[in-house]
């Protein structure tokens, strides 16, 4: 055996034995993320479960997961845009903000959003 | 007990560091058993990958492993989600391409990152609160070391196209097409809630570096070999044209198609003012009115603009 094969195999085997083990369950747990995710309405609860319990980066990149699959997705749109408030990015919540067409069904969240923001009225 | 599991933890310490070492020496061994650094979360239309130990493109699709060495780029209408071990997300958008060069992750203890980007666009979302985390973007012109935050980069000819229309930046900057970059940090900020780490960037090119510490600075790279310019408080268009580079298919769901694209970029501007009319102009962590820190003394510290 040479000494590149030598080499080979003590990587396959510090890879398998101390790195993987632990990543091996945690991408499972990803596979499963990526299943909620794929689907608005329980992408969504993930995202208010991740804020709820303070993980608000985390949050939006669900919500961008969600977007991504569900783009009209205007109640996404709106948590994203408070998401981004609570991290202190009020200008990029506002840029996001002003773009997302205005809908019946999601006023309240609309205003809630822009109460808790510190958004002006547009009108 | 406790002596056990910090020896136990010194081992594990031990073996990620050896694990790493071995990997890059070892070269296209490692392609055998790839070390799987995450997934592909959320794949949109034409996305492609390249494993280290194969010279064909592929398909990538949902869930799909992503390893060491793979090589991706999308096409005019890709995108992709990649959800990394440490919940860290990484997004690419349509002609971008990337190599994953490094991630090392143990949860008690760091996470490290390394990607290199070769062209197009990304954001960087930091995932759980790991000790010693750290991030690095190598792009054509530059390296940008993150901590803890949400970055977004564009490299090339929209990039220079924002850049151009930016008040901070002069009518006299030579701009390159295909290597120009421009990094803008998006939070969290000083007031951030959930006790989150401020976000940082460094972002390191010709012997100089920027850092932005507050939502909203951005640097630009405006070609190979030139300084970063910054840093500047990005414009609420140029943001604005910076968020419809990396969300197209939103901005398209929001805009209703080309024309109200435009109009929609226009009106923005005029829109965000409004909102934020009630603004403290006082406030220092205001990027509208005010800029960040520039350090030149870490420019050579060898760690390429990576923080720690």
């Amino acid at each position: 055996m040479s000494v590149k094969q030598h080499l080979g195999l003590l990587t396959a085997l510090s890879v398998t034995t101390f790195c993987v083990p632990s990543a091996a369950q945690t991408v499972e747990e990803l596979d499963a993320i990526s299943d909620t995710t794929n689907e608005e309405e329980s992408g969504i609860r993930f995202a208010e479960e991740q804020a709820a319990r303070g993980e608000w980066l985390e949050a939006i990149s669900t919500l961008e997961r969600v977007l991504a699959t569900n783009p009209k997705s205007r109640r996404a749109q709106l948590l994203r845009s408070l998401y981004l408030c609570r991290i202190d990015d009020r200008t990029g919540a506002a840029v996001e903000f002003v773009k997302i067409r205005k809908k019946k069904k999601n006023r309240e969240l609309r205003e809630d959003v822009r109460a808790q923001c510190g958004f002006a009225r547009e009108d | 007990m406790a002596r056990f599991i910090s020896s136990h933890r010194s081992i594990r310490h031990h073996a990620l560091v050896a694990c790493a070492a071995l990997a890059l020496a070892s070269g296209g061994t490692l392609a055998a058993q790839p070390v799987e650094i995450g997934i592909a979360a959320t794949v949109r239309g034409d996305v492609d990958i390249r494993t280290s130990d194969s010279r064909k493109w592929r398909d990538i699709v949902r869930k799909q492993r992503i390893a060491w060495g793979d090589m991706i780029r999308t096409g005019s209408k890709g995108q992709l989600h990649i959800l990394l071990l440490d919940r860290s997300n990484f997004t690419i958008v349509p002609n971008t391409r990337i190599t994953i060069d490094r991630f090392v992750y143990n949860p008690e203890e760091s996470r490290s990152f390394v990607v290199r980007m070769i062209e197009g666009a990304f954001r960087f979302m930091s995932g759980r609160r790991t000790p010693n985390s750290t991030a690095r973007i190598d792009t054509p012109t530059g390296t940008i070391g993150i901590r803890g935050t949400i970055i977004d980069g564009i490299v090339g000819e929209e990039a220079a196209d924002i850049a151009e229309d930016e008040p901070f930046i002069g009518d006299d900057v030579d701009h390159d097409e295909d290597t120009a970059t421009l990094v803008v940090l998006r939070g969290p900020g000083a007031e951030t809630a959930g006790g989150l780490t401020p976000g940082l960037a460094n972002v390191t090119a010709a012997g100089r570096t920027v850092m932005l510490d507050q939502p909203g600075l951005a640097a630009y790279i405006p070609r190979l070999g030139a300084q970063p310019i910054g840093p500047f408080p990005i414009s609420t268009s140029g943001l604005s044209k910076l968020q419809d580079e990396l969300q197209p298919s939103v901005t398209r769901a929001n805009s209703g198609g080309f024309i109200g694209k435009v109009l929609a970029g226009l009106a923005a501007a005029a829109a965000v003012a409004i909102l934020l009319n009630n603004e403290d102009e006082d406030d220092p962590n205001n990027p509208i009115v005010d800029g960040g820190h520039t350090d030149d003394s870490t420019a050579d510290d060898g760690r390429g603009g990576q923080v720690e």
